[in-house]
C-alpha cells in the first residue's frame, strides 16, 4: 500500500499541494487527473523523494528510502532516461541497479515496439522516447508505477496499442498511478480515477462506482469541477459584441 | 581503461574528451614546463661563470638560483590543468540534466552515492594522477638542476630546494 497523509509542499510563492491524503492499495490502475498546475507532478515527485514536503508518505509501512525505492518506477515525459546509452546500455544499467528488472518483459516490449536495440536514445524519435521511457518503468521490477504523461506526442494507434499491452502484461500485484488528460481514452481500462485540483484531492471515485451511478468519467470530472458549458459560448458573445460597436 | 571509464562516468558519457584532457593537457603542461625550466635555469647557470683573461671562468663563490624560482611557468601550467579538469565536475554533474533528466533515476537508484561516483572519480582520479606526475616532472627538473650544475654552486640545503618548490 502506498499511503500518502496530510502532504502539504510549499514553493516560494505557492502552496502546490495542500494536506493531500490519499492511498493506493496493490494491484490498481489510477488514473490521476487535475488541470495544468494542478499538482499531479509534484505529488509524483514528493512520493519518489525529489523534493522536500511536510506529512508523510509510506510504501508497506515504511518510509521511502534507498532501501526500498526501486518498488516504485517513474515515467515521464521529461525522460529520466540516458540519451547517449543505447536501450541496450540500458537493458545493463537496469540489471545491476534493479534487482527485480525483467528482462524477458524487456525484450518482450522492446520488440513489440519495433525499437533498434543499438541506437543511442537520442536518436529515437519523440514517439519512440516516450515509448522506451515508459518501457523501463514497467520492466524495472516495481510494485508502483508511476507515469507521468507519458504519452504526449504518441499518436492514437501507437497508444491505443500501449494501452492493451498494458493490461495484458501487468502483474495481479503491480499498481500503475497514470496521470494524463487523455480522460476518455484512458477510461476503459483504469479502476479508480483520483481528481487533484489546485494542490487537493477533489475528488476518488471507482469507475465501477460510476457506471452504478450511470455517469461516464468525463461528465464525473466536468461534475466535480463545476465545469461550465456555456463558458465558450459566453465568452465569444462577449468579444463578437465589443466588435459590433 | 575503457570499461573502467564506462562504469565511473555518467551513463553513455563519451570518455574521450576527459581522457584527451588528461593525456594531452599533461603532456603539454611537462612540455612547456620542461622547456620554461631550461631556459630559467640555462639562464641562471650562465650567471656562474665570469670572463677572466678574455675565458669564461667559474666562480667559486657563486651560488646558482633558487630551484623554485625556475619553476615560474610549471606550478601555473599545472594549476591551470587541474583546473580544467576539475570543472569537469560540473560538466559530469549537468549530464544529468542535458538531452534527458537521467537525474530522475540516478535519485531513485538503490545506491545512494551512485550518481556522485560516476560525476566524482574521473575527475578527482585525474587529479591526483596529474598531481603525482607533476612530483614526478619537478623531481626530474630537480636532477637536472643539482647534476647539471657544478657541486661548488649548490646551494647549502639542496634538497630543502626541492621541498619548497612542492
Amino acid at each position: 500500500m502506498l499511503e500518502i497523509k496530510n502532504v502539504t509542499k510549499k514553493y516560494v510563492f505557492k502552496k502546490a499541494l495542500s494536506d493531500v491524503s490519499v492511498s493506493f492499495p496493490r494491484g490498481e490502475i489510477v488514473g490521476l487527473f487535475g488541470e495544468n498546475g494542478a499538482g499531479k507532478t509534484t505529488l509524483m515527485k514528493s512520493i519518489l523523494g525529489f523534493h522536500s514536503f511536510e506529512g508523510d508518505i509510506t510504501l508497506d509501512g515504511q518510509r521511502i528510502s534507498p532501501k526500498n525505492i526501486a518498488k516504485i518506477s517513474y515515467a515521464t515525459s521529461e525522460h529520466s532516461f540516458f540519451p547517449n546509452l543505447t536501450p541496450a546500455g540500458h537493458r545493463e544499467f537496469y540489471s545491476e541497479h534493479f534487482e527485480g528488472f525483467s528482462e524477458k518483459r524487456f525484450k518482450g516490449l522492446m520488440e513489440f515496439f519495433e525499437l533498434p536495440m543499438h541506437k543511442p536514445l537520442r536518436f529515437f524519435s519523440m514517439g519512440q522516447k516516450n515509448q522506451f521511457e515508459v518501457i523501463l518503468a514497467l520492466c524495472q521490477g516495481a510494485d508502483y508505477i508511476l507515469m507521468d504523461e507519458p504519452f504526449a506526442g504518441n499518436d492514437i494507434f501507437n497508444r491505443e496499442d500501449f494501452y492493451k499491452v498494458l493490461l495484458g502484461i501487468l502483474e495481479p500485484n503491480e499498481t500503475v498511478i497514470l496521470s494524463t488528460h487523455l480522460i476518455e481514452e484512458v477510461s476503459e481500462f483504469i479502476g479508480r480515477a483520483v481528481l487533484i485540483r489546485c494542490g487537493r484531492i477533489v475528488g476518488d471515485i471507482g469507475v465501477s462506482e460510476l457506471e452504478e451511478q450511470g455517469k461516464t468519467l468525463m461528465s464525473y470530472i466536468k461534475e466535480t469541477y463545476n465545469y461550465r458549458a456555456d463558458r465558450v459560448s459566453r465568452a465569444l458573445d462577449e468579444i463578437s459584441g465589443e466588435d459590433g460597436k | 581503461m575503457k570499461e573502467f571509464l564506462k562504469r565511473n562516468l555518467p551513463p553513455g558519457m563519451d570518455p574521450n574528451p576527459q581522457k584527451n584532457l588528461f593525456i594531452f593537457g599533461n603532456i603539454s603542461a611537462f612540455i612547456i614546463s620542461f622547456f620554461a625550466f631550461i631556459v630559467n635555469y640555462a639562464e641562471a647557470r650562465q650567471r656562474l661563470y665570469m670572463y677572466l683573461g678574455g675565458e669564461l671562468t667559474l666562480n667559486a663563490d657563486a651560488t646558482i638560483g633558487h630551484f623554485h624560482s625556475m619553476l615560474e611557468l610549471f606550478h601555473g601550467m599545472y594549476f591551470l590543468l587541474i583546473m580544467f579538469i576539475l570543472g569537469y565536475i560540473i560538466y559530469n554533474y549537468a549530464d544529468y540534466r542535458r538531452g534527458s533528466k537521467s537525474i530522475y533515476t540516478m535519485k531513485r537508484l538503490p545506491s545512494v552515492f551512485e550518481r556522485h561516483r560516476r560525476a566524482l572519480t574521473v575527475p578527482l582520479l585525474s587529479v591526483a594522477a596529474t598531481v603525482a606526475l607533476a612530483i614526478a616532472a619537478a623531481f626530474l627538473f630537480f636532477i637536472i638542476y643539482v647534476l647539471a650544475t657544478p657541486k661548488i654552486c649548490l646551494p647549502h640545503d639542496v634538497w630543502g630546494e626541492l621541498w619548497r618548490s612542492l
